[in-house]
């Protein structure tokens, strides 16, 4: 069985490597990028299964574009998106799934809990 | 639509010119000029709704002149969807019963744009019959002050819960997870970073407040020679590990200044933080102080050979928790500046900023010298 293939756009060092080390079990083929260019470069080298992408409030619209876009293309719309974000309002989560999002999971999140929801996904 | 202050001073000026208008003949002169001075509008409508009487500045609120409004209907006055019902200030007046206004009550002016108001109605008897007296007060500015600290508020509590996930986040892996001890060490020393980051913003956070709340009296302001203040500032600044000193020059005979002690060598301490981090190659800090020829400004200007801005963001670099698009890797509050900007403001002063991208920053406060001196 092939290894899943996440993929992590996130800007903050110690965010990416507070990820990682909570999706170490699952023993992923986990790709990181900083920025939604890089994110692009390896969404399209990569193919992920999932993408997991911190839509902060500074890069609040780069996020949700980069989740529309991957829901609205061809070759990629099957892909999750999974959206982590400090907005935790009822409006903030709504767009967030109006833009396509999987999963929204609001900061501060539990490991265990995105340990859970990563490694339940059926490749 | 909301109205705007400049549309708002219009209409205050062409005030002037137009006196209130009455249907009823006011006996007292001096009632007519107390009444014509106050800066809320008071209205006198009777039992079936019409404007009767209303004072000058009904007008600066509103758009009508008074002679416009005498005999018309209250509902000119009221925002849509009321204006346009025939029956709208029946259902008004039975909305505001029931409670409808959660955003409090808005009015609507001539050229259609709703303003945020405050009202008070009671009743008097003139002529035998019931009449109302309405008081109204624009609350345009106060919503708008309202909304710019709720704002401010929200982006604060944005920016604390970043540093919170790390923290929370890895004390959960250490508890759930074994890690050898290097790895044990490592991670806390994450949480101990975060940790300190935020306590700078919730310092930072707090001496913006307390700047904001009390404004000139946050300042204890003494006429003083501007050497000292620089030199106990470098003094008391923790170079980073393997960087130079901080190079001062100070002109001699400086012009005194007026100035907080303490609330300068802050600025001061947030600029020379600046310099060193945003020049992580290296390269010497330099700190200046001169006059201008008339001595009537002191210059201190801090200069680093780091990254610099690019085009455009030197002027967003006081905004609150603005951090720049190429430094996500350079971990600041974003606030530093904010708190300069606030801090030499109330100096009288102000701040410049030359940068250029990969070539370096300088960062020049300006302060007024003090008189007689």
């Amino acid at each position: 069985m092939r290894r899943r293939k996440v993929l992590l756009v996130e800007d903050d060092e110690s965010m990416r490597e507070l990820i990682r080390l909570t999706l170490e079990p699952l023993r992923l083929n986990l790709s990181e990028a900083a920025n939604v260019s890089e994110a692009w470069t390896l969404l399209e080298t990569q193919r992920p299964d999932t993408v997991l992408v911190d839509v902060s409030l500074e890069r609040l619209r780069d996020g949700l574009d980069l989740c529309r876009q991957i829901k609205q293309s061809i070759e990629l719309g099957d892909t999750r998106v999974i959206v982590i974000s400090t907005a935790s309002q009822f409006e903030d989560i709504e767009r967030g799934h109006a833009a396509g999002a999987d999963l929204y999971i609001v900061k501060p999140f539990s490991p265990a809990h995105l340990l859970a929801v990563i490694g339940t996904h059926r490749a | 639509m909301t109205a705007s202050p400049r549309k708002n001073k219009e209409l205050q000026r062409a005030a002037q010119d137009s006196p209130s208008a009455s249907a009823i003949p006011l006996a007292d002169i001096h009632c007519a000029a107390m009444v014509d001075n106050i800066s809320d509008a008071l209205i006198i409508s009777d039992e079936s709704g019409h404007i009767r009487y209303c004072n000058r500045a009904t007008q600066a609120i509103f758009g009508y002149s008074s002679e416009e409004l005498i005999g018309k209907g209250l509902r000119v006055l009221l925002p849509e969807p009321y204006y346009s019902d025939p029956d709208g200030l029946r259902r008004y007046s039975d909305d505001y019963e029931a409670n409808v206004f959660q955003r409090g009550e808005f009015t609507r002016r001539t050229d259609g744009a709703e303003i945020p108001i405050e009202r008070r109605v009671s009743r008097v008897v003139i002529d035998g019959k019931p009449h109302s007296v309405h008081v109204i007060r624009d609350v345009t500015l106060r919503h708008k002050l309202q909304h710019m600290g709720n704002e401010f508020l929200a982006a604060a509590a944005h920016e604390l819960r970043s540093p919170m996930a790390s923290i929370y986040g890895f004390s959960e892996l250490l508890m759930q997870r074994r890690f050898s001890e290097g790895r044990q060490t490592e991670l806390l020393g994450i949480i101990y970073n975060q940790a300190a980051h935020m306590t700078r913003l919730i310092n930072e956070l707090l001496d913006l407040a307390r700047i904001e709340a009390r404004g000139e009296r946050a300042f204890t302001m003494k006429q003083q020679p501007v050497e000292p203040i620089v030199r106990a500032t470098v003094a008391g600044f923790l170079i980073p590990p393997e960087r130079a000193a901080v190079y001062v020059t100070c002109e001699p005979d400086l012009p005194q200044v007026n100035a907080d002690t303490d609330k300068m060598q802050q600025a001061l301490t947030n600029i020379l933080s600046n310099a060193y981090k945003y020049s992580p190659a290296g390269g010497p800090v330099e700190l200046q102080a001169r006059a201008d020829a008339k001595r009537e400004r002191v210059f201190i200007t801090v200069a680093d050979r780091g990254i610099g801005m690019p085009e455009g963001v030197s002027t967003r670099i006081f905004e609150r928790f603005y951090r720049g698009e190429d430094s996500a890797a350079i971990r600041g509050t974003g606030l530093g500046m904010t708190l300069v900007k606030e801090i030499v403001d109330h100096h009288g002063g102000h701040v410049e900023i030359e940068s250029r991208a990969g070539k370096g920053t300088r960062v020049t406060i300006v302060l007024p010298a003090a008189r007689g001196v």
